[in-house]
């Protein structure tokens, strides 16, 4: 175990996997000398020279394009978009070419590429820089998303996309790259398989089910809720798609209750998607209050700092919309 | 330059196949028996024949939407492509690509596109292979003159410019984007002059003349083995069709049709054939008429081949 | 909006009921919960309440209809409300609660209904009521809007179903709806059984005094108990015979388990429990004893449902049922059989609880009956009659003893069974009474 940032965590796993694979290669913009918009890739380029660690023009459709072309082919590339909201400028080499080559070509492609990119807002970067997408990628059959809320979660599972044969979008929490934890980088060959919950906190009253940035809110609101005698479940799905709904809908048919917290925009957010899996299976026998939902507000980012904090949801939110689930509210 | 006796005859083999395939998907397609859509190269096969002929082993092609004549000429299984086009089981992509998804990555057919320009980044990601692997393979790269004005196109050939891959980028201005003619497009008469913003040679040569084609690609593939980077490449040509299965092709004349009708590449190298005493006139009549064979028993083929079965909808979303 | 007035269904079997009287006439008056005619199900007379407060504004069916259920029979409304047109057919009640009514202000407070008449409730909630059995609608909600919750549902002990009115004017005379029996569906108590309690002694005497003849209609379940007992005398051939049991040991045994039970199941087991017990295993050894006689042929009952006969507090025969006796323990069978006697008496047993028996057993040895023939409770083949256990002089063993016996008589129906055989399912009844110990 080694205490790590978030962004070293993502490094430690970047930096062991090309070590491990000569096919693994890494390119973004301004990801060589800059180390990345946010210092992520900081010294690989010493280590890995510009052969393996590319930096590329402005130019998102062709950091996606040559990604899956370059992964069909042989490579295992890890491209960067420096912020999730550019990913619009590449969505057709995501969504009509990587993601869907291996089902149109009959089986006979793969395109195991890395695109890692930060979403979320909190920095004060507005409107075009602070979206929480990963609806989006969801939707698209033949994509996998993955969206880690602490250091370790990070590096288990970056590891694990990097080997995964599957075009993956990888998304990262600005505000989480500073924050630190225990990272079992010295553990041989750590990774975190795709598609697996992990229960960040035990509870037997209320069920929240969240990812990313939302992850650390609700387990302070968990504290708050036990100061109250108020038992909560915290499930982090870690990975989207796919989903671990197993875990999911087991919490819910414990505690019965079920409060989903995303950052992202309400409407069409994946809280609606994650309510589904629960309200259409078994589990709904057991539901004894209204599922809720605490999403961002279907506003765009602003930019005065109290105007964006107001856009996602709260610690108090949260322990409010708890007392109301536990008071039959 | 020249072309090998049997590279030619090949060759044109191919290209009869081509015409034969597309007639008989028209025909399959007038009966119901293809569906979809599916848009045919009729009068362009030496631009995609010979192109990819031009080709070494181990080279990829990236083809368009248009891609049947490519296809060929880059060395399909002709019943497999056809139980494509009738969406069966033993089709290229099991039935689930159809026309515009025609692909074999392992022979280096590294798909067609029904993205218009969607093949120039996937292209450029198969060059950058090349380079980092060094296979010292290159990678064709098909679009037609409309994909030009799609940003990727820009993006794309600007990457592989100054990351110096190896890929032709291989324009066939057949003269409509659809139904919009270049002039109306584009205030530039010749693509090929897009090269130069990107610092890249950009030539041109007759699509319809198989040797000019042949000769051109094999230039640029050289300049791309030798690490100068990439060449955009311009093959003029024409469609004879329309753009797809639903075109009144209201948008030019009959006059303009039969004028490039009469330089058909595959008579001029039937021609060419004759005249140079290659082969009789009754030796290219044989090669004709295999061609055709060689369709009707793949339509044949395709035809007797199974359904895919429902069960297999799931498969190969995930590898 | 008008309130419908449905023909309601009454039991799981219940596909049609008979109008049998109107209370209320086109223009009266009603309140909500007030009965507003009597229908007959095929097994029950009931009352059917109203759903609003207002005026009977049309009455559709005449007295003596028979309807499917569901058919819409009449309409409550305000006075000169129009009646919606599609008065024929029978849609599911989409009628809101009158809201115009001042008196509905008291069900607002506990709107765990929606306005169209839908409860609400978790799903969880009502996983569990499905499960226990549960009505919903008799559950207090306590979550938001009247919502019921799995912990309602669980912490849940039904009380005396009882209309609004009827709850109104008990809380105000101070009655304990508990001790009325109700006449209303499934012993609704309502306002007329409030009523009847509080009529004072002297009209009676009045009445007596005028010593004017009264005529009962004879109807309803009245008519239907009458018609069977005619149908299964002139039917069956009945045959009588009578045995005498020494109950010793049964009233030995049954004080040894009167604390134990008490402590543990919270009632004590009577000697009519230990009868149905003794009953059910001879049943078992005889299975001819246990059986109908149907047009295929003699039906012997794999199973064994023991009816007793009980009567309702108005004097009515009912008959429910215990299920699979012989398989159940004392315990459960002493709990079965106290739950069903107490609902009986307030004429609370459902429809279907009064259905299957394949023996029945009748006693009226409270009333110091010792011996009587009872008729048999068609279709089964034999009734059993159960006499009062009193102290007798017998000879034991050449001397005089006094002994606590009891008669119990079988009337079987002669056409398939015949005398021995009856008689050796009355000495297996005998043997298990004189040594109960060997039934547990």
């Amino acid at each position: 175990m080694k205490t790590m940032t978030y962004a070293e965590a993502i490094r430690a796993a970047m930096s062991e996997e090309m070590r491990r694979d000569e096919n693994v290669m890494f390119m973004g913009e301004d990801v060589g000398l800059y180390g990345g918009a946010f210092g992520i890739s900081v010294g690989m380029l010493d280590e890995f020279g510009p052969k393996r660690v590319k930096d590329t023009p402005i130019s998102e459709a062709v950091i996606a394009g040559a990604a899956a072309g370059a992964a069909a082919t042989g490579l295992r590339p890890i491209m960067e978009i420096m912020f999730s909201d550019f990913f619009t400028i590449s969505m057709d080499a995501l969504v009509n070419q990587a993601a869907k080559m291996r089902y149109m070509f009959g089986g006979k492609a793969q395109v195991p590429m890395v695109c890692r990119t930060p979403g979320g807002s909190g920095t004060g970067a507005a409107a075009q820089h602070s979206q929480s997408l990963e609806a989006w990628f969801c939707h698209v059959p033949g994509i996998k998303v993955v969206t880690p809320s602490t250091p370790a979660d990070a590096y288990g599972l970056l590891k694990a996309s990097i080997r995964d044969n599957n075009p993956i979008v990888f998304i990262e929490q600005k505000l989480l790259y500073r924050t630190s934890g225990e990272v079992p980088v010295d553990q041989d060959d750590f990774i975190i398989p795709l598609g697996l919950a992990d229960v960040k906190r035990e509870g037997t009253d209320v069920t929240i089910v969240t990812y990313g940035r939302m992850v650390q809110r609700a387990l302070e609101a968990a504290e708050i809720a036990a100061e109250k005698g108020i038992s909560v479940e915290v499930v982090d799905p870690r990975t989207l798609q796919p989903l671990d709904k197993d875990t999911i809908i087991k919490s819910v048919e414990k505690t019965g209750k079920l409060i989903v917290v995303v950052e992202a925009a309400q409407t069409g957010s994946y809280a609606g998607e994650i309510i589904a899996s629960v309200t259409e299976s078994d589990a709904f026998d057991f539901l004894d209050a209204p599922v809720q939902r605490l999403c961002g507000k279907d506003v765009p980012i602003p930019y005065n700092p109290t105007l964006e904090a107001a856009v996602v949801p709260q610690v108090d939110e949260i322990v409010a919309a708890i007392e109301k689930a536990v008071n039959r509210g | 330059m020249s072309i090998e006796r049997e590279t030619l005859l090949e060759m044109y083999l191919r290209m009869n196949q081509a015409r034969a395939f597309e007639e008989k998907v028209k025909w399959g397609f007038a009966r119901g028996m293809i569906h979809g859509t599916t848009h045919l190269s009729i009068g362009q096969e030496a631009s995609g024949v010979a192109s990819c002929m031009a080709l070494d082993k181990g080279d990829k092609a990236s083809l368009s939407h248009r891609g049947h004549s490519a296809a060929i000429g880059f060395g399909v299984d002709l019943n497999k492509m056809m139980a494509e086009l009738l969406g069966r089981a033993n089709g290229y992509c099991k039935g689930k690509g159809g026309s515009m998804h025609i692909a074999d990555i392992e022979s280096g057919n590294l798909g067609a596109n029904g993205i218009v320009g969607g093949g120039f980044s996937i292209s450029v990601g198969a060059a950058l292979t090349q380079q980092y692997q060094e296979t010292g393979n290159v990678v064709l790269c098909f679009s037609g003159d409309g994909a030009t004005n799609e940003g990727s196109f820009h993006e794309s050939l600007n990457l592989a410019s100054i990351w110096k891959l190896p890929v032709i980028f291989y324009i066939e201005n057949n003269l409509y984007a659809m139904s919009n003619p270049i002039e109306k497009s584009m205030n530039i008469t010749d693509i090929a002059d897009r090269a130069a913003s990107y610092g890249m040679p950009g030539v041109i040569c007759d699509g319809n003349d198989v040797f000019d084609v042949y000769q051109t690609i094999q230039e640029a593939a050289k300049h791309c083995r030798d690490g100068k980077g990439p060449v955009l490449v311009e093959s003029k040509t024409y469609r004879w069709d329309g753009h797809s299965k639903s075109d009144a092709q209201a948008y030019r004349t009959m006059e303009e049709r039969k004028e490039w009708m009469a330089k058909d590449p595959i008579l001029r190298l039937r021609n060419h054939l004759i005249e140079e005493g290659i082969k009789t006139a009754e030796e290219v009549d044989a090669i004709d008429t295999k061609a055709k064979q060689d369709i009707e028993d793949a339509f044949e083929f395709a035809w007797n081949s199974p359904e895919p079965d429902v069960s297999t909808l799931m498969e190969d979303v995930y590898a | 909006m008008a309130a419908e007035v449905i023909m309601p269904k009454a039991g799981m079997a219940m596909d049609e009921g008979t109008v049998v009287q109107w209370y209320k006439q086109v223009g009266d008056s009603i309140e909500q919960g007030e009965a507003v005619l009597e229908i007959l199900t095929d097994k029950v007379n009931m009352d059917v309440e109203a759903e609003a407060s207002g005026v009977l504004l049309v009455q559709l069916a005449q007295e003596g209809d028979v309807l499917p259920v569901f058919t819409v029979i009449g309409y409550i409304g305000a006075e000169g409300e129009a009646v919606p047109e599609s008065t024929v057919t029978a849609a599911p009640a989409a009628a809101a609660p009158a809201e115009a009514a001042p008196a509905t202000k008291s069900a607002a407070k506990s709107a765990k209904v929606t306005s169209d008449g839908k409860l609400r409730a978790t799903p969880a909630a009502r996983k569990i009521a499905g499960d226990r059995g549960v009505e919903l609608a008799r559950v207090p909600g306590t979550g938001a809007k009247g919502r019921i919750h799995a912990a309602d549902v669980l912490e849940f002990r039904p009380e005396a179903d009882a209309s609004i009115l009827a709850k109104r004017m008990a809380a105000d005379m101070g009655v304990d709806l508990d001790s009325i029996s109700g006449s209303g569906a499934r012993g609704r108590v309502l306002k007329a059984d409030l009523m009847a309690t509080q009529k004072p002694a002297a009209p009676a005497v009045v009445m007596a005094a005028k010593a004017e003849d009264t005529l009962i209609p004879y109807k309803g379940i009245r008519k239907i108990i009458g018609d069977r007992m005619q149908e299964s005398f002139f039917t069956a051939p009945h045959a009588t015979l009578t045995i005498e049991i020494d109950m010793s040991k049964s009233i030995e045994m049954r004080k040894s388990l009167v604390d134990a039970y008490k402590d543990s199941i919270g009632e004590k087991p009577s000697f009519n429990d230990m009868v149905i017990l003794a009953v059910s295993k001879a049943l078992r050894a005889h299975p001819g004893i246990n059986s109908t006689l149907t047009d295929e042929g003699i039906l012997q009952h794999g199973n064994i449902n023991i009816g007793f006969a009980a009567a309702t507090a108005e004097g009515l025969l009912v008959v429910p049922v215990i299920r699979n006796a012989d398989q159940k323990d004392f315990r459960s069978l002493v709990v079965e059989a106290k739950d069903l006697g107490r609902r009986a008496v307030k004429g609370k047993i459902l429809p279907d609880e009064m259905q299957g028996s394949t023996f029945t057993i009748s006693n009226l040895g409270m009333f110091g009956i010792t011996e009587f023939t009872a008729i048999i409770n068609r279709p089964n083949a034999a009734i059993l009659s159960v006499g009062a256990i009193i102290e007798r002089c017998v000879p034991v063993n050449g001397e005089i003893a006094i002994r606590s016996m009891m008669n119990a008589t079988i009337n079987f129906d002669h056409r398939i069974v015949d005398g021995a055989p009856a008689a050796k399912f009355l000495q297996t009844l005998k043997r298990n009474l004189e040594n109960p110990y060997l039934m547990l």
